[in-house]
């Protein structure tokens, strides 16, 4: 299994339209998993590119909790798509053409082509609140690619042929949308990116700050400072010298047996202009050991900056999952 | 003065807080070290996700060889 991205919150879709956020209807999003599922009124959102680079085939998973009333269709839940392209252009997956089916698009930046769509009894429950997985495999993005689409885990459609987008040649990035032009709620969470199949994975636990941690140098330095679901950049914690840590406790993993095969460390952080600490380093407490990975030179306006760990970088081999509950969150100074 | 980056201050508390009357020039070093260094680093969010495979109590299963 190798975890190409990961997120579901605000602050891992750093570009494009502005996020809305659901806290309140956990219909919507697991909530023994997420803190909330997320939507655009207008436009789209994009991630951070890929860490490892962009890939031509792979694994996109993520979950959808709707409510449309009477129905709806020409929704694009989410895709993967082209950072350089500036606009989200690539392969999104949704709901189709017809009413509750799901439909295979791609988007060009300016519009939106259904290639396929299901043509079953409607596969979509439009009457109630609902929340689905859905899995899509990409097969050879270009002129002569594949796409399978999983519905909460069973097939449910395939095109082959032409997905390829003019001047986009790979997909580096998450995009989604989620709007419902008939006035319904959809919101997304749990997205992951996969070499390989995701269909096996459980889904992407929000473990947010929840306490203040062992060591708190910075100042402004309670968790509820930098803890919120939805962005608020008027209040933040913050040090201007080198070297400091700052730490908060965690949210447990949902009750059961898992195995970690990759956690995310995401911050929305600046460094102001002829600032002593200009760069921020993110890790983990475990136990008293803490480990932080490379530096991220700040902007000075507010970005993400994320970092990947297929290990606990305080034993440099695989997460423990009876030790995840107790770490720490470590931002670091630098 | 309390202020975190982003915490709307008026300028006449900004005058009285740098003991400075307006007109008067104001360090951008002065003006960082009243404001209670909010120059340097901000982190206005962090979270961390963990991808989780597996979800159930599992059943292990052993093979018993006699």
């Amino acid at each position: 299994m190798s975890i190409l991205w990961c997120g579901g919150e605000d602050i891992d879709f750093p570009n494009g339209a502005a996020v809305f956020v659901d806290t309140t209807n956990a219909n919507f999003f697991r909530n023994t998993f997420s803190r909330c599922g997320i939507s655009c009124s207008t436009g789209w959102m994009w991630s951070k590119p890929f860490p490892g680079g962009s890939i031509t085939s792979g694994w996109l998973s993520g979950h959808v909790g709707y409510n449309h009333g009477t129905g709806t269709n020409n929704v694009h839940y989410f895709g993967l798509v082209n950072s350089a392209s500036g606009n989200a252009s690539g392969l999104w997956v949704g709901e189709g053409s017809t009413s509750s089916q799901l439909g295979i698009y791609t988007f060009n930046g300016t519009t939106f082509t259904l290639l396929a769509q299901t043509t079953s009894s409607p596969i979509l429950n439009n009457s109630t609140n609902q929340s689905i997985k859905i899995d899509v495999q990409v097969i050879s993005y270009g002129a002569s690619g594949t796409v399978n689409l999983f519905f909460n885990g069973a097939f449910a459609l395939t095109f082959t042929g032409n997905i390829a987008v003019s001047g986009v040649s790979n997909l580096d990035t998450v995009a989604f949308q989620s709007h419902d032009p008939a006035g319904g709620n959809i919101w997304v969470s749990e997205l992951i990116v996969s070499s390989t199949d995701t269909r096996s994975l459980q889904g992407l636990v929000t473990m947010a700050p929840n306490g203040n941690g062992t060591t708190q140098n910075w100042s402004n330095p309670a968790f509820t400072n930098f803890n919120p679901i939805v962005i608020n950049d008027a209040n933040s914690t913050f040090v201007n010298t080198t070297g400091q840590d700052e730490q908060a406790t965690l949210i447990d993993l949902p009750s059961g047996n898992f195995s970690i095969p990759m956690v995310k460390i995401a911050a929305r952080a600046l460094a102001t202009s002829g600032a002593t600490a200009t760069n921020l380093k993110l890790g983990v407490n475990n136990g008293g050991t803490v480990a932080v990975a490379s530096p991220h030179a700040l902007t000075t306006g507010f970005n993400t900056v994320e970092d990947f760990f297929s290990t606990d970088p305080t034993t440099s081999v695989a997460w423990v999952q009876s030790q995840m509950n107790g770490l720490q969150l470590d931002l670091r100074s630098a | 003065m309390s202020t975190g980056a982003g915490v709307n201050v008026s300028k006449a508390n900004a005058y009285a807080a740098l003991d400075k009357s307006p007109g008067e020039n104001v360090s951008k070093a002065n003006l960082y070290a009243t404001l209670e260094k909010t120059a340097g680093i901000n982190v206005s969010k962090a979270v961390m996700y963990a991808v989780v495979i597996g979800g159930t109590p599992q059943i292990q299963q052993f093979v018993c060889i006699t």
